[in-house]
């Protein structure tokens, strides 16, 4: 196993291991065939304990996980389906290992996927040299994951085409994979206990590749939402953020009115409720907590680099234009009509400084 | 210090309609045989009390009044206080309510105060506390993980005492709880005076007040009643309920979601309720046309058995089902969490469609019905009075005018019959002979109503008693009610109206959050603006001597808001005319000259000052931005020029037609500039001026093609204006006497051309051209 400190972003089960190993070591009850752990455990993992002091990894419903665990030990896949941002990926990481001990098998989707990475590929070299054989067969995650009986994660499943997307099918049904170049017990590979599929998609990416509805029906839909309350938001942000700065050995952090600010009006523009519970409309650019993360590293960045401050809420309009809105000219209207409609009436020194800097925006 | 009492007095603190408590009252009752059952109610009904052995079907409430507040106590099947009236009878032991009765003062001074509301949310936040400590999601959840597994009776009575005492954590509880509860402990120690054995049910909350002090409380003696408060009119009725009006998720605080499937619970155990639930939300969905195939149920079936050993429950509780079948029932994403990992959730329209459905499918349809014996309430007869002191009764029709007093009261009456859906209490037409022709059909005076006394009347009154004691009260919670769910802001204008016209001029505060998310969630300017239009006569004018404008302000004002967000995002700059756009400025003009009136009687408020100077802010923008739609653009120019103090406006205005290159664009900037600003128009020379210009100088081909929208413009004004118009233009051409408005054709010629129009239009529709 590779030495965390040596790798820019270990995997879960690396980052986690020593916890995994605890869990695994206290875990009495009983576990689904092919699980490293039992489902209280997992649970325990990704959500946190009270009782040990130990923090959630995720803020995710309990309900949420409840029923994906339930669905990965049926014969059924899981499929988180959300706005992107809403931390898709690091639950299934985190869910895969939990387990099965990795959360490696994966497949990244996208349009130019094809079947190869998803099931076996051969070792050209190889084949021409023995004929087909398993020794110059390539394993893909999938194959990899059935034969061991692990989790395979598929991120971004409605990016691939269509026609990859539905090489799952009798995956998912029949759990065993044909091919039909070797012979004998090699030609086909049963899926062992514990084997199951994790994919993620993106609202956003909705009819690019549809799922057919043969394979839709072999997924249980789990939507991902935006974390619900404000104060869980800012925590997250101020957290993440300043722990980016510190990363990148910048000793301030951003201030706290300024970052309610942009939390606020990330969670008003993302529901098209303004503060007072008016309406708008959302914008059609993703603004996650994610995204929320990274303007409050930039403000903080632009605010150390720029001015020798630690960023002030101008910055945030700026950073909006940039980052947020990108070159979405519909976006960027509802933009400033937000500014001039909506901040142009709070009060408060922050939310005044934002406003004031409405014209850091990029004309249409 | 009166002696202590040697009686035994055991206290069951329950969860109104919880069905474990209701079956341990129940075996309680049987086991024990107390010889005093005292039950937490209206003690003003205890001489009434044998009124619910007559055979009712439930659910059935009791409905108590005075004067104008009015609450219900809600009897189910599955409702403890319910099991503790049978089990008593079945018995013969004593049975009595102990609770103040409602019309004392002190049980409804409840809520208000900070310290209630702090109080209220601590014990909320004990309740989620303990939810994450357990991993359980939402309170409701919690209860079922807590109570409703098949437990052994003492261990459900000791997690029952443990849960409520931790939830009440010594807090004093608000006001009413105070009063009440010391009504309730002088009850008790009553009756522990004259009877051995005593067996009290009451809320959990008041469980561990009452049993730390009904022991050194003084006995309770008769000397108050309601006499002594001056009350115009109170009382207590039972009334037929229904298991909607049970549901949590509905609104009703104190009531357990999904009704149908408690009572199934407590009639038929866990496994019959969790095949009730099953069956009834697949059956539902289908009835609706969603595929659920076998395969998925049998994947559903095996979730839900594991989710429940996963939770810890031996039988799968109501959770767990819904999560099981969350997958079949919605396949796809969801558009907002759903309401049952939720505390305190209510089903909006915001819920998932199928999500809904699923939940309806558990809330059930069983509607109760008094016996024949049970006294009639109050409603009924006070219709039969209303309508004979009005001299209604009996009648065939009745022509109203609401200008006068005596007809608009009774015009009232009618409208909240109306509003009840009373049968034979119809309105056939409103109009307002010889009025002036601006005046809105809002305010037709003069309404014609068929009336017809049917038979069903009465059932339908006594139905309609559930909404409330007097024909008032019940008309306002029900309209309420129907308001509540709509989310259509020319249906909830309507509605308004409705109110009006049934003299409500106070719902305000209960319908503003109403008709303030509908109109957020509004994306049509138009039918903002058409709504917003209607609601502002009446607040301008009143409705016939009602003042409403005081109501509506507030939602004026939001609509106001509301339409400048929604136009400032409207683009297109070659989009053709729409009248939406007109209607949406029709109405911000009349708000601009609302305020204006106001500000000029002199009422100092700064508020609609600031909110009219944002608006011109907004209108300015759009007038300069190129990119808008040209009616719009021409609607905001005439708003601006007829209420806003800016200099120069209509060498601004002459400039930005002239800056429309296509002849079409021109002409629907010009329908929206007339259509708001027409008397403006027919005196602005420079305008004028500048028009001639642009067409005179237009190329030909461009001319005709615009001419269509340049002559729609033109036709918002009345020939004569058209000609004073056509004059100031041909004095520019050096045509001094030109005279339009004489056809230099004799009369004859006028009706054969008449006749020939005639013909083609007759023509055109027979050939459907």
């Amino acid at each position: 196993m590779a030495k965390p400190q040596q790798i820019q972003r270990p995997p879960a089960e690396v980052q986690h291991a020593s916890e995994l190993a605890a869990l695994q070591k206290s875990d009495t009850a009983q576990k689904p065939p092919g699980w490293a752990l039992s489902m209280l455990a997992v649970r325990r993992f990704i959500l946190g304990d009270a009782a040990s002091n130990q923090p959630a990894k995720l803020m995710v419903p309990i309900s949420m996980i409840d029923r994906a665990m339930v669905t990965l030990a049926s014969n059924r896949a899981l499929l988180l389906v959300g706005e992107p941002g809403t931390a898709k990926s690091l639950l299934s990481e985190l869910l895969a290992a939990a387990i099965s001990g990795t959360s490696t098998l994966t497949v990244q989707g996208g349009a130019a996927t094809n079947e190869d990475q998803i099931k076996y590929g051969w070792n050209y070299a190889l084949l021409l040299n023995d004929g087909p054989s398993p020794r110059a067969l390539v394993e893909a995650p999938i194959l990899r994951a059935m034969r061991e009986g692990k989790i395979a994660r598929f991120e971004e499943i409605t990016r691939c085409p269509a026609e990859v997307q539905d090489g799952l099918l009798s995956i998912l049904s029949e759990r065993v994979l044909m091919i039909p170049e070797l012979t004998g017990d090699a030609a086909s590979v049963f899926a062992k206990p514990g084997f199951n599929i994790i994919a993620t998609a993106n609202t956003r990416d909705r009819g690019v590749n549809e799922m057919s509805a043969a394979l839709k029906r072999r997924f249980s839909f789990e939507t991902v939402f935006p974390i619900a309350k404000l104060e869980d938001e800012l925590a997250l942000v101020k957290r993440e953020s300043a722990r980016l700065l510190a990363d990148s050995g910048v000793a301030i952090s951003v201030p706290d009115d300024v970052l309610e600010v942009l939390v606020s009006s990330f969670r008003e523009l993302r529901q098209g409720l303004d503060g007072e519970g008016g309406g708008m409309e959302k914008l059609s650019t993703v603004l996650s907590t994610a995204e929320a993360v990274s303007v409050a590293y930039a403000v903080g960045l632009r605010g150390y680099y720029l001015r020798n401050d630690s960023g002030e809420p101008g910055d945030i309009v700026e950073a909006l234009a940039g980052t947020a809105v990108k070159d979405n000219s519909e976006d960027l209207k509802k933009l400033r009509r937000y500014l001039e409609q909506r901040v142009s009436k709070r009060k408060g020194g922050a939310w005044r400084a934002f406003y004031e800097a409405r014209h850091l925006l990029p004309s249409a | 210090m009166p002696n202590t009492p040697q009686a035994c007095v055991e206290i069951i603190g329950v969860r109104h309609f919880s069905p474990a408590c209701a079956e341990l009252v129940r075996a309680r009752i049987d086991a024990w045989q107390p010889d005093a059952v005292l039950i937490e109610g209206p003690s003003d009904f205890n001489a009434r009390i044998g009124e619910f052995f007559l055979g009712h079907e439930l659910p059935i409430a009791l409905f108590c009044f005075a004067d104008t507040q009015q609450s219900y106590a809600p009897f189910a099947l599955n409702s403890p206080e319910w099991q503790a009236l049978l089990g008593a009878n079945a018995i013969g032991a004593h049975l009595e309510f102990i609770d103040l009765p409602y019309w004392h003062p002190q049980g409804r001074a409840h809520a208000g105060r900070l310290a209630d509301q702090q109080a209220s949310e601590r014990w909320h936040q004990r309740e989620e506390l303990l939810a994450a400590r357990l991993n359980i999601e939402g309170t409701d959840a919690l209860w079922d993980h807590l109570f409703e597994q098949a437990l052994p009776q003492d261990q459900l009575t000791d997690r029952l005492s443990t849960y409520f005492a931790e939830l009440r954590a010594g807090e004093v509880g608000d006001l009413s709880d105070c009063a009440r509860e010391a009504w309730m402990a002088r009850h008790i120690r009553r009756s522990s005076e004259r009877y051995q054995r005593i067996l009290v049910i009451c809320g959990g909350w008041h469980k561990p007040v009452l049993e730390a002090s009904w022991r050194t409380a003084e006995p309770m003696t008769d000397a108050i009643s309601a006499e002594q408060f001056n009350f115009q009119r109170h009382g207590l009725y039972l009334i037929p309920y229904s298991e909607r009006h049970l549901e949590s998720y509905g609104g009703y605080g104190a009531g357990m979601p999904s009704p149908a499937f408690y009572r199934q619970l407590f009639e038929f155990g866990h496994l019959a309720a969790n095949e009730f639930a099953i069956s009834g939300i697949v059956q539902r969905l289908r009835e609706h046309k969603l595929s659920i195939s076998t395969a998925s149920l049998i994947a559903a079936q095996s979730k839900i058995t594991l989710l429940a050993r996963l939770r810890g429950h031996a039988q799968p509780m109501r959770t767990d089902i819904l999560d099981g079948l969350l997958d079949t029932i919605c396949q796809g994403d969801l558009s907002t969490p759903v309401p049952w990992t939720q505390s305190h959730a209510k089903l909006t329209q915001q819920v998932d469609p199928n999500v809904r459905e699923a939940l309806l499918a558990l809330t059930g349809q069983r509607s109760g019905r008094l016996s024949h014996a049970t006294p009639m309430p109050p409603l009924v007869l006070e219709v039969q009075q209303l309508l004979e002191n009005l001299g209604l009764a009996g009648k065939q029709n009745a022509i109203l005018d609401r200008r006068k007093r005596s007809d608009g009261e009774k015009a009232a009456v009618l409208w909240r019959l109306k509003i009840l859906s009373i049968s034979g209490v119809q309105i056939s037409k409103s109009e307002a002979p010889g009025a002036a022709r601006q005046l809105l059909p809002d305010q037709y005076f003069q309404e014609t109503w068929a009336l017809n006394d049917t038979p069903a009347r009465q059932v339908e009154l006594i139905e309609a008693s559930a909404w409330g004691a007097s024909l008032e009260s019940a008309a306002r919670a029900h309209l309420l009610d129907q308001m509540q769910r709509s989310d259509a802001i020319d249906v909830l204008a309507d509605a308004f109206v409705t109110a009006v016209r049934a003299s409500f001029t106070d719902l305000q505060s209960a319908l503003l959050p109403q008709i303030s998310a509908a109109i957020d969630a509004c994306h049509l300017h138009g039918a903002l603006g058409l709504a917003g239009t209607r609601l502002q006569s009446l607040a301008r004018l009143g409705f016939w001597g009602m003042e409403c404008s005081r109501v509506i302000a507030p939602i004026l004002r939001r609509i106001q808001v509301r339409l400048l967000w929604l136009i400032e995002g409207l683009s297109g700059a070659l989009t053709p005319m729409e009248q939406a756009d007109i209607d949406a400025l029709f109405y911000l003009d009349g708000q601009f000259a609302d305020v204006a009136i106001r500000l000029s009687d002199a009422e100092q408020d700064a508020e609609p000052h600031s909110d009219m100077q944002h608006a011109s802010a907004v209108l300015q923008r759009i007038t300069q931005f190129a990119e808008a739609p040209p009616t719009l653009r021409g609607a905001a120019f005439a708003v601006l020029w007829r209420h806003a103090d800016i200099s120069e406006i209509e060498t601004e205005l002459s400039l930005c037609a002239r800056s429309l290159s296509q002849a079409q664009a021109l002409g629907d900037f010009l329908s929206g500039l007339f259509a708001i600003a027409r008397n403006e128009c027919v005196r602005a020379q420079t305008l004028l001026r500048a028009l001639d210009k642009v067409i005179v100088h237009m190329p030909n081909a461009d001319f005709l093609a615009g001419l269509p929208a340049i002559r729609q413009a033109f036709h918002f004004f009345p020939p004569r204006e058209r000609a004073q118009i056509a004059k100031t233009i041909a004095r520019e051409h050096g045509d001094e006497n030109i005279d339009l408005l004489n056809l230099a054709a004799s009369a004859e010629d006028v009706a054969r051309a008449a006749l020939l129009e005639a013909r083609v239009r007759h023509d055109r529709a027979r050939f459907g051209l």
